[in-house]
């Protein structure tokens, strides 16, 4: 019941922040019109190959990132928290830190899914290669399930950035462009040298985006991948949690909550 | 006896002396501020992130193209972002006050600002080209050097005029932010960085016409892609000489207006 409280509270609190940056007529002509254009720039490069195969790989590819990108803004809102100078309050209240700063990001969550789910209806039809309506409509669900799995991750990235304040966009650039270059968003894990799949397997949208372009063409092993993806997930919200209980159990030794 | 009263300089000298202590406020500030260095780790991401797709495509001219994108993207990402927030960032701190009445105008400190940021697209331009080297084994020759350093000049220009106008315009500006976010991949379509404008719908291209970046990345390419004769160069570079004119003109008077309105309205800082 508790916990349900401040999921409700602070996810009324994260919509509260974003109605604040935009409205509906700014979101989408500014920042849902830029996210459509990122995955058309993208998508564009398999138009001058005349490659439809390329063109539809880089629009589905990219559509899917989206999620990835727009969950990991939770680095942002865990930032703004911490100025905001609520921490001290936050530990010592019945619930604790943790649940709250989980809970910090989760609107971005929810317009990712609905950032990616409109690229990946839209941009490809834009570059001509429509994607088949009944197994698009079988897709999407697995692409918010890399929203989630991406939040997962980037609550691990929070971490970092209440030790290193300063570097919260850097950090949020790092992390998802990382994911970008490596997780089979533009080429296939398989052309990186053996060393660098191995990171993008542990990268959150990698599993997903393969279940994502397994269920489109019709591959084998969705639900073996959708699991990876999920365990991956999993994995890096265990580390998300441990590194910020970390960060307090040190902050409180140390007096330092409030300035870090 | 006190000191004597320090002599203030004129004229012409009083102008290179704004924009080289603009220049070293910047070089300082990116130097302390370790978060304005965002292009510099981003780059050789982006060079990792388009070169495979290049070099997986087997495209040479693609190949070309995707060793100066990350390059063209920083430039852009610092004048509308780093460069472009640097008025709004003063009025915050409350220095524009200061700014606004020491004896030279605004805009000069403002240019040599900018023009020490030109720093790091220029790094960002050598981080590519060290990852397509040793990353993916691709080796760029220069056919052109002249032209080539002719273009690097005409485009600092063309940056210094827009980061100049965008420095003012977000003045004005209550979602900066949102302008700043939403002005990157439109901008970098309209700027054919990766993919040839021709690909863009006709309606499209006259819009292109007014991005330095379409100019900018075809010229560079070419002094790097064609070894023959390029066609129309003299033309080409004159539109970026243009634009960039155009932009400086615009921005001046833009934060003529702002400096007089902030002046009068004594909004001149936030903080």
């Amino acid at each position: 019941m508790t916990y349900a409280y401040v999921l409700r509270r602070t996810l009324a609190n994260g919509f509260a922040e974003l109605r604040n940056a935009y409205t509906v007529r700014t979101w989408l002509l500014g920042w849902m019109l830029r996210l459509a254009a990122q995955v058309t720039f993208f998508a564009l490069v398999g138009r001058a190959l005349h490659s439809a195969d390329m063109t539809r790989y880089l629009a589905v590819g990219n559509a899917v990132v989206l999620a990835c990108l727009e969950s990991t803004i939770v680095v942002i809102s865990v930032n703004d928290e911490r100025a905001h100078g609520t921490f001290s309050l936050l530990i010592a209240s019945p619930v604790g830190h943790v649940p709250v700063l989980l809970a910090r990001g989760l609107h971005w969550v929810l317009t990712g899914m609905v950032s990616s789910t409109v690229a990946l209806v839209t941009v490809p039809v834009l570059v001509g290669t429509p994607l088949p309506w009944g197994r698009l409509l079988a897709a999407i669900p697995l692409m918010w399930v890399v929203s989630f799995t991406s939040y997962a991750y980037g609550c691990t990235l929070c971490g970092l950035v209440l030790r290193h304040p300063q570097l919260d966009w850097l950090i949020l650039n790092v992390g998802y462009l990382t994911v970008m270059t490596l997780g089979g968003v533009d080429v296939p894990v398989s052309f990186w040298p053996t060393w660098l799949s191995w990171v993008s397997d542990i990268l959150p949208v990698t599993h997903g985006l393969m279940a994502v372009r397994a269920v489109l063409d019709g591959g084998p092993d969705v639900a073996g991948q959708l699991v990876r993806e999920l365990a991956v997930g999993a994995g890096w919200l265990l580390v998300g949690v441990f590194s910020l209980r970390r960060f307090t159990d040190r902050g409180r030794r140390n007096g330092t909550i409030e300035f870090g | 006896m006190p000191p004597a009263a320090p002599r203030l300089r004129q004229g012409g000298l009083l102008w290179w002396y704004a924009a080289l202590g603009g220049a070293r406020l910047a070089l300082r500030q990116l130097i302390r501020s370790p978060g304005q260095l965002l292009t510099l780790v981003t780059s050789p991401l982006f060079a990792l992130m388009f070169l495979s797709i290049a070099v997986r495509s087997g495209d040479r001219d693609l190949i070309v193209s995707a060793v100066f994108a990350p390059a063209l993207i920083s430039l852009w990402l610092l004048a509308v972002g780093l460069c472009g927030g640097l008025i709004s960032g003063d009025r915050w701190t409350g220095t524009l006050e200061l700014a606004l009445v020491a004896p030279a105008p605004l805009l000069l400190s403002v240019i040599g600002r900018i023009c020490a940021t030109f720093v790091l697209a220029a790094l960002s331009m050598v981080e590519s080209a060290l990852v397509a080297r040793i990353g993916f084994g691709v080796r760029l020759t220069l056919h052109h050097p002249v032209l080539l350093a002719l273009t690097v000049a005409a485009t600092l220009m063309a940056m210094v005029g827009t980061a100049s106008l965008f420095s003012a315009a977000f003045v004005l500006s209550r979602v900066a932010l949102l302008f700043q976010n939403a002005m990157t991949y439109p901008f970098y379509i309209l700027g054919g960085i990766l993919v040839p404008v021709g690909l863009l719908p006709q309606w499209l291209r006259p819009l292109s016409d007014l991005v330095f970046l379409s100019w900018s990345g075809d010229l560079l390419r070419d002094c790097f892609g064609d070894p023959g004769h390029i066609n129309h160069w003299p033309l080409r570079l004159a539109a970026i000489t243009a634009l960039a004119l155009a932009a400086l003109a615009a921005g001046a008077v833009l934060m003529a207006r702002i400096s007089g309105r902030v002046a009068r309205t004594g909004s001149a800082t936030l903080a």
